[in-house]
């Protein structure tokens, strides 16, 4: 018999000896279930809320690096090149010095919105995913249209520079793109041949690498006068993002643990009971030509299945109980987490009563009455 | 009579250091013959089965099986051997209470590395043979004494083992039921098999080939 085949025969087996003992099942995936819902509804829950608050954190620029600079400090789109060099770079962008424009459909009556041009490899960190047909297609933030009377996000610009634009899209700026409201953003690829630019944002990978990064950006620059670039950071926030992280974390991490430890040694009870109860069960096996792997195999197989089941129910009862509660519900990384810990204890507490079983003496376990 | 398929040679075994079972015994079961092991309680004689089944180790001597020493090799070697060539019928029958009557007929089959579904077909003409009128599904606790026993024998005959062990296989049994058991040991025998019981019924002990005192 070849492996795989083997490997079904015994799932097979396992199953059936899962489904024919249903009172330790049962019990085991009650433990199992237990512990995966406790763990969902207790550092699910605050997992969940701890990524709300990184994620507000997040929002407001927790990894942001803003440099603005006036026209003579020199700096152009080549610096955007040098930046995709970092390692530590998850995103960088550069934006032109405002050119109003206004409402093509109001005339002289409109009201002047700054257009920029946005240089980025990959505008989709603004949420400009479209790559739209139009011409001069400018994405507009809700404040922009309703500055230029604009029911929907379409309609044509004329800007002061004689430049006409669409409005083709709309985008919800980021907190460090609040002082260039209202924004209308006219997203290119970085050039060829270099542009001068009015700012440029970066985006760190990890908050705490902020710091340094700002400090390497600074050499970075190329800038022809450096008085004239004015770089700010969220350092701050992002310390502050670290010790909610670090904190809240390390206190999940311990709770954590000590609920799997104590699922796994209920669990090794439960089946040691099972392994005395039906000793003659074993004994049988045994004298019958099973070998000692084989019987491990079946038990650790027979917990598998219902650490499974156990593991689905729990997490997805958890899960139920969360929505209906309007808790935040953890991310499908920590469910995942979750469950497969849950199988792998319950499968690695399941060991040594295994081997306690396929120890039993054959001879000895025949003869009890 | 043919080679030997099994043979004890200079076997001993106690439980406790002073109070040896079996000292130095030596005999060997050829194919096609049918040993009855009789003797007062106490004497060993399970315990003889046991050793010859490659439950046990002897203490001192082999047991060989076809020739080679087997009572050496290590326990998943001897668990492979006796899931392969040997067939265990128990007093008691052993069948597990759990599972119905057909997948105790086939569960053998999973530890010779066999698909206990594929034994399916086998194992319900064995029960038809042997007359055991119940549901393939119905559970041991379902069935009579006789009937389990009867199902213990299909289980050890479902891959027609080379030898088979008995231990007092009619001791709970009625006529009728003893009847069958001893027929189809007989039968078994008469295919080249060596079969070997332990049995207190000098009745079943005097149809044997012939019968070895403890």
């Amino acid at each position: 018999m070849n492996v795989l085949r083997r490997v079904r025969v015994l799932l097979r087996e396992a199953l059936q000896s899962a489904v024919s003992q249903p009172v330790v099942s049962l019990a085991a995936i009650v433990m199992i279930a237990g512990m995966c819902s406790t763990v969902m509804l207790t550092n699910g829950r605050t997992n969940a809320a701890q990524q709300d608050v990184l994620s507000t954190i997040d929002q407001v620029g927790t990894r942001s690096i803003v440099a603005e600079m006036k026209d003579e400090a020199g700096v152009d789109t080549s610096v955007l090149t040098r930046l995709e060099q970092l390692d530590a770079v998850a995103w960088s962008g550069a934006f032109s010095s405002a050119v109003d424009s206004r409402n093509q459909g109001l005339g002289e009556a409109g009201t002047n919105v700054a257009v920029r041009t946005l240089w980025a490899a990959d505008p989709g960190e603004l949420d400009i995913h479209d790559t739209s047909p139009v011409d001069n297609a400018v994405w507009a933030t809700p404040k922009a249209q309703a500055s230029l009377g604009l029911q929907t996000a379409s309609g044509g610009l004329l800007a002061k520079d004689g430049s006409e634009y669409s409005v083709v899209g709309t985008i919800v700026p980021p907190a460090y793109l609040d002082s260039y409201e209202p924004l209308l953003l006219y997203p290119q690829a970085v050039p060829g041949t270099p542009q001068k630019i009015a700012s440029f944002v970066v985006i760190a990978k990890q908050a705490d690498q902020v710091a340094a990064l700002a400090t390497t950006i600074t050499s970075l620059l190329g800038a022809v006068d450096p008085s004239k670039v004015n770089v700010t950071t969220s350092a701050q926030l992002a310390e502050l993002r670290g010790l909610v992280e670090g904190q809240l974390g390390g206190f999940n991490t311990s709770l954590v643990l000590l609920v799997f430890a104590l699922t796994a040694v209920l669990v090794a009870v439960i089946l040691y009971a099972l392994v005395i109860m039906r000793r003659k069960d074993f004994g049988r096996r045994r004298a019958l030509g099973a070998t000692r792997g084989t019987i491990i195999a079946l038990l650790l197989i027979q917990t598998g299945i219902t650490a499974i089941i156990g593991a689905v129910l729990g997490c997805a009862g958890a899960l139920v109980y969360l929505a209906i509660t309007g808790d935040p519900l953890p991310g499908p990384t920590f469910v995942l987490a979750t469950g497969i810990l849950a199988v792998l204890i319950a499968t690695v507490a399941a060991l040594v009563p295994a081997i306690a079983a396929s120890r039993r003496d054959p001879i000895h376990e025949l003869r009890v009455p | 009579m043919s080679a030997a398929l099994l043979e004890a040679v200079g076997a001993g075994f106690s439980y406790e250091a002073d109070r040896p079972i079996l000292q130095g015994w030596s005999a060997s079961f050829a194919a096609g013959e049918m040993v009855a092991l009789t003797g007062p309680s106490g004497r060993g004689k399970s315990t003889l089965l046991y050793l010859l089944g490659l439950m046990l180790r002897p203490q001192e001597g082999h047991i060989l099986v076809e020739g080679e020493p087997a009572s050496i090799l290590p326990d998943a070697r001897r668990s492979r051997l006796r899931a392969k060539r040997f067939g265990f019928v128990f007093q008691d029958a052993a069948l597990d209470a759990t599972r119905s009557v057909l997948e105790n007929v086939t569960e053998t089959a999973l530890y010779r590395g066999e698909d206990p579904r594929r034994a399916r077909g086998r194992a319900q003409a064995l029960l038809d043979r042997f007359g055991v009128q119940v549901r393939a599904t119905a559970r041991p606790g379902q069935v009579s004494g006789g009937q389990a026993q009867r199902i213990a024998l299909c289980r050890a005959l479902l891959h027609e083992p080379r030898i088979l062990l008995a231990d007092e296989p009619t001791g709970n049994l009625d006529v009728d039921s003893t009847r069958v058991v001893f027929d189809a040991l007989r039968d078994h025998a008469d295919t080249g098999a060596a079969v070997i019981i332990v049995t207190h019924d000098p009745a079943l002990a005097s149809a044997c080939d012939r019968s070895i005192r403890l």
